[in-house]
C-alpha cells in the first residue's frame, strides 16, 4: 500500500483534490447525500439517529396496531398464533433497540458536546460509526420478514429452550440474535466515546459537578450501556451457537439449564430499562427549569439520584423471573432489592415537582409532554412497586398489569420524555419552532389515547388476561376493555401523524416566521448560546465555565434581596456562529463501508460461510483503511496557525496515536 | 478536574526499569510455578481441605492479576480514573455473576 | 462576545490534545472498554462453571486436561507481557530496534501461545470432547476460544505495529499507540491468569 503524500504542483496554483488511490482521501462533499453518509459531526449524526428512529416507531407502531387490531375483539384470528407471535416479538424488539434507545441517542448526540462546551465527541469517526452500524443492524434485523422465513417469535426476550432450533426452526430468532449483535455493537462503542468526551473534553470551568443534569443522566445511561451490553452479547452468541452449531448451551435434554439465558439476559434486561428512562428523565431535568423559571430543585440530589439508579440497578435483575423457579431465598433478595430501587426515582419526582412549585409555568408543548411524563412515570412506577411483592408478582407476571406497568414507564414515562425533547430542542437543532397549537393537539391526542389503551390494561391483568396470547375468547370479561384499549391504539397512531404533519407544516411555514434566535425559550444550559441552527463548529470561542447555569447567569444575576435580575440581552452575550476557519474532524466513509460488512456476515452465518469471507474483508479492509487514512485531509480549512504534529500528513499512524483525528479540540 | 490539562509524558522517574520488568515477570513465574505444583499429588496432599487450595490458588491469582496490573499496564503510575474505571467493571462483574452464581445454587455443597 | 472567553483558548492553544483528566482519550477509552470486557468474560466463565459438571454421560473437560503442558502455555503467554512491556519501553526511549525486536517476539510468543491452544484443542478433540457434546465442552470450548480470538486480534494489531515499525511509520511518537495495544495485550493475558486458575487448576470437587 503506497501512498503518494506529495502532491503535484498545479499551474494554476490550485491545490490537488484526489490523491491517486482515492479510497484514502478524506471526503470534502459540501453537501447533499455525499455529506450526510461521510459526516463525523456529532449534530449531523444525531439528526439521523432521530429521524431513523421516528421511521422505525412508524414501523413498531404498525405492529402495535396489529395486535390491538386482533385483540379487539374476542375469538380473533386474522393473524395467526405464530404471526402473532412474530408481531408482540418485533414490536417490542423495534420498540426498545430501534425506537427509543436510538431516539435517545440523537439527543446523546447532538446535545452532550454542546452541554459541556466542546465542538464534538472524543471521537467523531466511531461515533459515525456507531450510527452506520446501529443501522445496518436494524434493517439486517428487518429482513427477518423477507428473507428469514418471519420475524423472531420468540417474545424481544426469547426464553430458552423456546428459541431453539426445535421450537424456532425458521431464521427469524437467528437474525433477532445477530441483529441484536449488530445494534449491540454500536451502542457499546458509543458509549465508550460519549463517556470519554464528558470526562475529557468537557469546556475550561465545566466541573463535573457543573454539568447539566442531561448530560449527567445521558453519561450514566453511557455507563449502564458500556457493562450491561457485554451480558447480551454473550448470552446471544450462546443461542447462536446452539441454533448454528448445535452447542449444548440451552438444551435441557442435554443437561443444560434454560434458566442461564434468563439470568444473562435479564442481568442485561434491567439495566437496560434504566438505559431507556434516564434520558428523559434528563430531558424534563432541562425543561421543567425552563419553563417553571426555576432553576431545577436539588441539583447534586438528582445527580446522585441518577448514579444510584444505575448502580442500584444492577441488583434487581430477577425480579423478571420470580416465578421461574429459582427458590424462596433468591426471590426474597430481588424482592427487597427491587423496592429499594424506587427511592432514588422517587427523590428525582420529588425534585421536578418543587422545581414546579411556585414557578411562573408557561404549558408550552415541551412543558406539558414533560409534565405527562412525571405523572405517568409516577403511575408505573406506582404498579412497579406493586410487582416488587413477590407473592403479588407471581399473580400479575404474564397479565397484562404488566403490559400495563411497562408501558406506563416506558412509553409515559420514556417515550413522552422523548417528545418533550423534541418540542424543546427543535428549534435549536432546525432553526424554527414545532408549532404550539398542533403541538398541543399532538400532546392531548397522545395522553388521552395512551391512558386508554394501557390504563384498562391493568383491569385486564388483574381479571386474569394473561399476555401475549393470540386471542381470547368470549365471556370472560374482557371484551370492553380490550375494545377500549384498541380505540386508545388508534388514537395514539393519529397523535403521531399529528406529530408528523406538524413536523412538515411547521417547515413549511418557517420561511414566513421570524426566526427563534439563539435562546428562544429562555433557557439555561450552554446549547442555547449558540444560534439557530447550531453552526458547525458549534462554539465560536469555546466558553469559559464559572458555574452551573452558566448560560443562564450570563442573562441574570441574583441581587442582594435574592431576586433574579437581567443583566444582558440575549443577542449581545450569545455567539454568533461567524467563526470562521475553526478546525473540524475530517469525514470519512470507512464508518460506513465497516458497517455494511457486519451485516453480510451476519448473513452469512445463517445462509452460506462464504459471505462471512465478504463481509469480513469488508469490515477488517475498512478498520485498515480507517486506521491509515490521513488524520486530516490537507485541504480542510486551517483558519489558525496549526498546533498539528503532523504538517505533510506522512506520519500515518499519528491518526492512530494522536486519536482518531487528533483534531478534537478546535481553535476557537 | 475541568481545567484541561495536558496530557502527562508516558515517562517520568517511577517508571520501572527493564530490569524492575524482568524481575516482575521471575515473580510471576514463581507464583506459577507455585500454583502448578499443587496440582500434583505429592504436593496436594498438602492440602487438607479443599477450601485451603481454594484460596491458596485464588490469592496466587490475584496477586497476578494484581501486579500484571499494577506494574505492567502501568495502573500504579497512571491517573486513579483508569483503575477506578477498571475496577468499576471488574468488581460489577464479580457482584453480578457471584450472584446468579448463587442464584444456581452454585456454591451448596 | 464576552472578553472571558477570550482566554479560554490560551489553554487550547497550547495543547490541542489537552483533556480534562489529562489522559488521553485514546488510553481512557482503552480502559474503559476492557473494563466492559470483565462483563464479558465473566459470563462466559460463569456459564462454563455452571456447566463443568454437566458431561451428558460423556467426557468433561476437567478429565482430560493436561496440565503440565497448559502451564508451559500459559507461562509463554506470561512472558509475553514482558516481552511487551520491555517493547513499549523501547519504543518509548527511541530504540526502535529494539522495539520492534521485542514486539515482533511478543507476537510470536502468542503464537506459541495460540498453536498450543490448537494443539490441546485437537488432542481433547480426539479424545471424545467435541465442541457439541454436551454443556460441559460447549462451555470450555466457547470460552477458551472467545479468549484465543482475542489473542489473536492482539497478535494481528503487533503485527501491524510491527511492520508499521519496519516501514518507519512507527516512531517514538506513537509510543502511546503501543501502549494501548499493550494494554490489551495485558489485559488478554490476564483474563488468561483468571481463565488457568479458575478453569484448569481447580480439582472437581
Amino acid at each position: 500500500m503506497t501512498i503518494i503524500d506529495e502532491p503535484l504542483a498545479l499551474e494554476s496554483g490550485e491545490t490537488y483534490a484526489e490523491k491517486p488511490l482515492g479510497i484514502l482521501t478524506r471526503p470534502q462533499a459540501q453537501g447533499g447525500w455525499k455529506d450526510w453518509v461521510s459526516t463525523v459531526d456529532h449534530k449531523k449524526i444525531g439528526i439521523m439517529y432521530g429521524v431513523a428512529a421516528m421511521f422505525f416507531f412508524v414501523v413498531g407502531g404498525f405492529e402495535a396496531l396489529l395486535i390491538r387490531t386482533q385483540l379487539a375483539f374476542p375469538d380473533q384470528g386474522f393473524l395467526s398464533a405464530d404471526l402473532y407471535n412474530q408481531i408482540f416479538t418485533m414490536h417490542g424488539v423495534t420498540m426498545v433497540f430501534l425506537f427509543i434507545m436510538p431516539l435517545a441517542a440523537a439527543f446523546a448526540n447532538y446535545l452532550i458536546p454542546l452541554q459541556i462546551g466542546a465542538r464534538d465527541v472524543a471521537f467523531p469517526r466511531l461515533n459515525a460509526l456507531s450510527f452506520w452500524v446501529w443501522l445496518s443492524g436494524a434493517i439486517f434485523l428487518n429482513t427477518s420478514w423477507i428473507v428469514g422465513g418471519g420475524g423472531a417469535n420468540c417474545g424481544w426476550f426469547c426464553y430458552s429452550p423456546n428459541s431453539g432450533i426445535v421450537f424456532s426452526p425458521t431464521h427469524g430468532v437467528d437474525f433477532y440474535a445477530i441483529g441484536l449483535l449488530i445494534t449491540g455493537i454500536a451502542s457499546l462503542v458509543s458509549a465508550v466515546n460519549l463517556i470519554v468526551t464528558c470526562l475529557n473534553m468537557r469546556a475550561p470551568g465545566m466541573d463535573l459537578m457543573r454539568m447539566p443534569v442531561l448530560t449527567w443522566m445521558l453519561l450514566v445511561t453511557q455507563f449502564l450501556l458500556a457493562f450491561a451490553l457485554p451480558v447480551i452479547t454473550v448470552a446471544l452468541l450462546l443461542l447462536l451457537f446452539d441454533r448454528t452449531f448445535d452447542s449444548q448451551f440451552f438444551d435441557p435434554d442435554a443437561g443444560a439449564d434454560p434458566l442461564l439465558w434468563q439470568h444473562l439476559f435479564w442481568i442485561f434486561g434491567h439495566p437496560e430499562v434504566y438505559i431507556i428512562i434516564l434520558p428523559s428523565f434528563g430531558i424534563i431535568s432541562e425543561v421543567i427549569p425552563t419553563f417553571s423559571r426555576k432553576p431545577i430543585f436539588g441539583y447534586t440530589a438528582m445527580v446522585f439520584s441518577g448514579i444510584a439508579i444505575g448502580f442500584m440497578g444492577w441488583g434487581v435483575w430477577a425480579h423478571h423471573m420470580f416465578v421461574s423457579g429459582i427458590g424462596p431465598i433468591s426471590v426474597a433478595a430481588f424482592s427487597l432489592a427491587t423496592m429499594f430501587i424506587a427511592v432514588p426515582t422517587g427523590v428525582k419526582i420529588l425534585n421536578w415537582l418543587t422545581t414546579m412549585w411556585g414557578g411562573k409555568l408557561h404549558f408550552t408543548t415541551a412543558m406539558l409532554f414533560a409534565t405527562g411524563t412525571v405523572a405517568m412515570f409516577t403511575i408505573g412506577g406506582l404498579s412497579g412497586v406493586t410487582h416488587s411483592l413477590a407473592p403479588a408478582d407471581t399473580q400479575q407476571t404474564d397479565t397484562y398489569y404488566i403490559v400495563a406497568h411497562f408501558h406506563y414507564v416506558i412509553f409515559g414515562g420514556g417515550v413522552l420524555g422523548l417528545f418533550a425533547g423534541a418540542y424543546f430542542w427543535w428549534p435549536k437543532v432546525f432553526g424554527h419552532f414545532l408549532n404550539e397549537r398542533r403541538g398541543k393537539i399532538n400532546f392531548w391526542a397522545m395522553l388521552i389515547g395512551f391512558n386508554l389503551t394501557f390504563g384498562p390494561m391493568h383491569v385486564l391483568g388483574l381479571q386474569g388476561m394473561s399476555r401475549r396470547i393470540d386471542t381470547y375468547s368470549a365471556g370472560y370479561g374482557f371484551d370492553f376493555w380490550n375494545l377500549m384499549s384498541t380505540i386508545g391504539s388508534y388514537l395514539i397512531a393519529v397523535s403521531v401523524l399529528v406529530f408528523f404533519y406538524n413536523v412538515w407544516k411547521s417547515k413549511k411555514e418557517a420561511v414566513d416566521l421570524p426566526p427563534p434566535g439563539p435562546d428562544p425559550w429562555d433557557a439555561r444550559s450552554l446549547e442555547w448560546s449558540v444560534p439557530s441552527p447550531t453552526p458547525e463548529h458549534n462554539f465560536d470561542e469555546v466558553p469559559q465555565v464559572e458555574s452551573f447555569d452558566h448560560w443562564w447567569f450570563q442573562k441574570y444575576e441574583i441581587d442582594d434581596d435574592g431576586k433574579v435580575v437581567r443583566i444582558a440581552e440575549t443577542e449581545a452575550v450569545a455567539q454568533d456562529g461567524s467563526a470562521t476557519g475553526v478546525h473540524l474532524p475530517s469525514p470519512s466513509f470507512w464508518p460506513l463501508v465497516l458497517a455494511i460488512g457486519l451485516p453480510l456476515i451476519g448473513y452469512g452465518i445463517i445462509f452460506n460461510l462464504w459471505l462471512c469471507v465478504v463481509g469480513g474483508l469488508l469490515t477488517g479492509g475498512a478498520i485498515y483503511a480507517w486506521v491509515f487514512e490521513p488524520v486530516d485531509d490537507p485541504d480542510a480549512g486551517h483558519g489558525h496557525d496549526d498546533h498539528h504534529d503532523d504538517e505533510d500528513g506522512d506520519d500515518e499512524l499519528a491518526a492512530v496515536g494522536a486519536g482518531s483525528t487528533g483534531d478534537e479540540e478546535g481553535e476557537g | 478536574m475541568s481545567e484541561a490539562t495536558a496530557v502527562t509524558e508516558t515517562h517520568d522517574d517511577h517508571h520501572p526499569s527493564d530490569w524492575e520488568y524482568v524481575k516482575i515477570a521471575g515473580i510471576l513465574a514463581v507464583l506459577t510455578t507455585i500454583e502448578v505444583l499443587t496440582y500434583f499429588e505429592s504436593v496436594f496432599t498438602f492440602f487438607e481441605t479443599r477450601w485451603i487450595l481454594l484460596t491458596t490458588l485464588f490469592v496466587l491469582m490475584i496477586v497476578k492479576f494484581w501486579l500484571v496490573a499494577r506494574m505492567f499496564m502501568h495502573l500504579k503510575q497512571d491517573k486513579p480514573i483508569l483503575s477506578q474505571s477498571f475496577a468499576a467493571g471488574l468488581a460489577l462483574a464479580t457482584g453480578v455473576y457471584i450472584v446468579a452464581l448463587l442464584a444456581f445454587n452454585f456454591f451448596s455443597a | 462576545m464576552s472578553s472571558a472567553t477570550a482566554t479560554a483558548d490560551t489553554h487550547h492553544d497550547h495543547d490541542p490534545h489537552a483533556t480534562n483528566t489529562g489522559i488521553s482519550n485514546n488510553k481512557l477509552a482503552m480502559w474503559l472498554f476492557l473494563s466492559t470486557e470483565c462483563l464479558l468474560f465473566g459470563a462466559l466463565i460463569s456459564t462454563y462453571l455452571l456447566y463443568k459438571t454437566r458431561g451428558n454421560g460423556g467426557v468433561l473437560p476437567t478429565d482430560i486436561f493436561d496440565i503440565p503442558f497448559t502451564s508451559v502455555s500459559s507461562f509463554v503467554l506470561l512472558m509475553s507481557s514482558l516481552t511487551m512491556v520491555l517493547a513499549l519501553s523501547a519504543v518509548a526511549r527511541g530504540d526502535m530496534d529494539r522495539g520492534k525486536a521485542w514486539l515482533l517476539v511478543t507476537a510470536m510468543l502468542g503464537g506459541v501461545f495460540i498453536g498450543g491452544q490448537v494443539y490441546e484443542f485437537t488432542s481433547f478433540y480426539r479424545e471424545g470432547l467435541g465442541y457439541t457434546s454436551n454443556p460441559a465442552a460447549s462451555a470450555f470450548y466457547t470460552l477458551t476460544g472467545f479468549h484465543g480470538v482475542h489473542v489473536s486480534l492482539g497478535i494481528v494489531m503487533l503485527m501491524s505495529l510491527w511492520v508499521s515499525a519496519q516501514q518507519g511509520k512507527l516512531t517514538p511518537n506513537n509510543a502511546e499507540t503501543v501502549e494501548i495495544v499493550g494494554l490489551y495485550w495485558h489485559f488478554v493475558d490476564i483474563v488468561w491468569i483468571f481463565i488457568f486458575t479458575v478453569i484448569y487448576l481447580i480439582p472437581p470437587a
